[in-house]
């Protein structure tokens, strides 16, 4: 996460020798590689043993019309719907239980240890338990999403909250700060930037519990879609959708970040970010 | 030169501090009270320095927050204008020992931030906080924030803050306690211009014999826990002062003065410490 101070400053990076690929190139070019890569396994894989598993790119290729002219865009729009109400309920929940408990001091004491271990328990373990009481369709996605967004919010928002500095609202009072403004201009924009990763956190999390729920027990949506054709042995087409839910990530991550920098809430460099994904 | 009552009338006085005393509850507020400040009185008039000295820990910022308003509940009375201070009173300004800046806030922001709660206009706002940035010396940090900035720059930083809101009394607390030596001679010497300028009346803390000498008119020599005033010494070094001063005879004299009164009262906070 530590980077020079010279590499976050623009200025320098326009004095480094012309002949530097710039980072879009290096990108594009990893890229490419990748593509290369692939298509040289799937051809050493055809010779040795199947194609199957690594189809050629064009079999891939050809893959998407079969995706598209399915139901997909049905599974597309569930999978939507769930995120959306499971982030919102998670992220909600955990917003207002980790300022609760973050202006406790005694609760907190009680409850953050609880939501540390219960935190590192994979969801998904639930996952029988929410399908006992919320049966098979929506309800039990929406649920598991809102249980894996809502611990790196709450933990996130406590911490948050934990780090608003008394020496802060002390100087805002002397200078005349109501409680109402010491709200507004010293809680908000002091916890911002802890909230910020946490919801960062909590929505990948949520993605990954509700395609994990998909692919246990669902009717549709694009984690059903994935071991669907995974159990019709259509492998093109199961690596198609993989690489549909890599970008939606990547862009999403990407978003994400973009509106961090802009608010100031993340100081990460565009470079580091890539270099993330 | 000592007297522990003040003899001056008490209409005249900027802050008056009448027999102020305060006690801590130690263990989350379920242990004995420890008092930290006991019959405290003062009074400093308009446009004077006074420095408060003790051993470390001796209740100084405890006063200090009482006069701030940040401590309501204490005997005794702090009176601004007559009126008993529990709320922060809109005639004290603050300067905090530690980092207290904004540090989601730039120079500007920071310096703006109590026009801007108190309604004060944009425009209006942006130009009085730029006059000040410009006071304090950082006429070319106006946009960068706290991170960006040494420790001895925040501290202008919270100096410009304070004094934008032209308070008739500036309150220190040990403001250049986490500084260099060198750095801590020039704030002082940039201090005392900007004082010269605005005729603030200023009650500073500090632990540094030297510092309390260079910068004020009458300093203050407090005893260990509970603290109460041991002595105060009258500074009769001309003004306008700059940091050339600790050069001068009167000055080392003072100093040797000050830490005379206070050599058994550092001993006895040493060893209540040590004691645990």
């Amino acid at each position: 996460m530590t980077v020079p101070a010279a590499a976050l400053d623009p200025g320098t990076r326009s004095n480094r020798p012309a002949r530097a690929p710039s980072l879009s190139r290096v990108r594009l070019a990893g890229v490419l590689g990748v593509l290369v890569l692939w298509e040289a396994a799937a051809t050493l894989f055809a010779r040795l043993a199947t194609a199957d598993f690594f189809p050629h790119l064009w079999t891939l290729a050809a893959a998407y019309g079969e995706v598209f002219s399915s139901r997909f865009a049905t599974d597309v729009a569930l999978t939507g719907y769930e995120l959306f109400w499971g982030l919102l309920f998670g992220i909600g929940s955990g917003l207002l239980l980790g300022l609760a408990l973050g202006l406790n001091h005694f609760a907190r004491e009680i409850v953050e240890p609880l939501l540390v271990y219960l935190g590192t328990v994979p969801k998904i373990v639930l996952y029988p338990v929410l399908l006992l009481f919320l049966t098979v369709g929506v309800e039990s996605k929406i649920a598991m999403a809102a249980l894996s967004t809502f611990f790196p919010v709450v933990l996130h928002t406590i911490t948050a909250a934990t780090e608003v500095r008394p020496l802060w609202l002390s100087a805002a009072r002397v200078l005349r700060a109501s409680a109402l403004q010491r709200l507004r201009y010293v809680y908000l924009p002091a916890m911002a930037p802890s909230v910020y990763s946490g919801i960062r956190l909590g929505i990948a999390a949520g993605i990954i519990g509700t395609l994990m729920a998909e692919t246990k027990a669902a009717q549709g949506g694009v984690g059903y879609r994935v071991i669907y054709y995974y159990s019709q042995y259509d492998i093109p087409e199961m690596y198609a959708v993989l690489i549909l839910v890599f970008v939606f990530s990547i862009a999403l991550a990407s978003v994400l970040g973009w509106i961090g920098r802009r608010l100031r809430l993340s100081d990460s460099d565009p470079a580091e970010e890539g270099a993330l994904l | 030169m000592s007297t522990m009552t003040d003899h001056r009338t008490h209409t005249t006085g900027a802050l008056v501090v009448d027999n102020v005393s305060k006690s801590f509850r130690g263990d989350g507020g379920l242990g004995e009270p420890v008092p930290a400040l006991g019959n405290v009185s003062l009074q400093v008039d308009h446009g004077e320095f006074v420095s408060l000295i003790g051993p470390s820990g001796c209740g100084k910022s405890t006063l200090i927050n009482i006069a701030a308003g940040l401590v309501g509940d204490y005997d005794g009375a702090v009176r601004i204008h007559g009126d008993r201070v529990t709320t922060p009173h809109p005639g004290i300004g603050m300067v905090f020992q530690e980092e207290s800046t904004f540090p989601w806030l730039t120079t500007q922001q920071n310096v703006e931030f109590g026009l801007r709660m108190s309604g004060v206009s944009a425009k209006e706002r942006r130009d009085q906080a730029r006059d000040m940035i410009e006071l304090v010396g950082l006429g070319n940090a106006a946009e960068r924030y706290p991170a960006k900035l040494s420790g001895g720059m925040r501290q202008r930083v919270a100096l410009a803050r304070a004094l934008v809101m032209e308070p008739e009394i500036l309150l220190m607390d040990e403001p250049f306690a986490a500084l260099d030596e060198q750095t801590r001679m020039v704030l002082g010497e940039e201090l005392l211009r900007i004082q010269s300028k605005l005729q603030q009346t200023v009650v500073f803390v500090t632990h540094n014999l030297g510092e309390a000498v260079q910068l004020s008119d009458r300093v203050v020599a407090m005893t260990a826990r509970p603290a109460t005033i041991k002595a105060i010494v009258e500074v009769d070094l001309p003004r306008p002062r700059d940091s050339s001063i600790v050069s001068s005879p009167r000055y080392g004299e003072l100093v040797a003065e000050l830490w005379s009164l206070l050599r058994d009262e550092a001993i006895a906070a040493l060893g209540e410490r040590e004691r645990g």
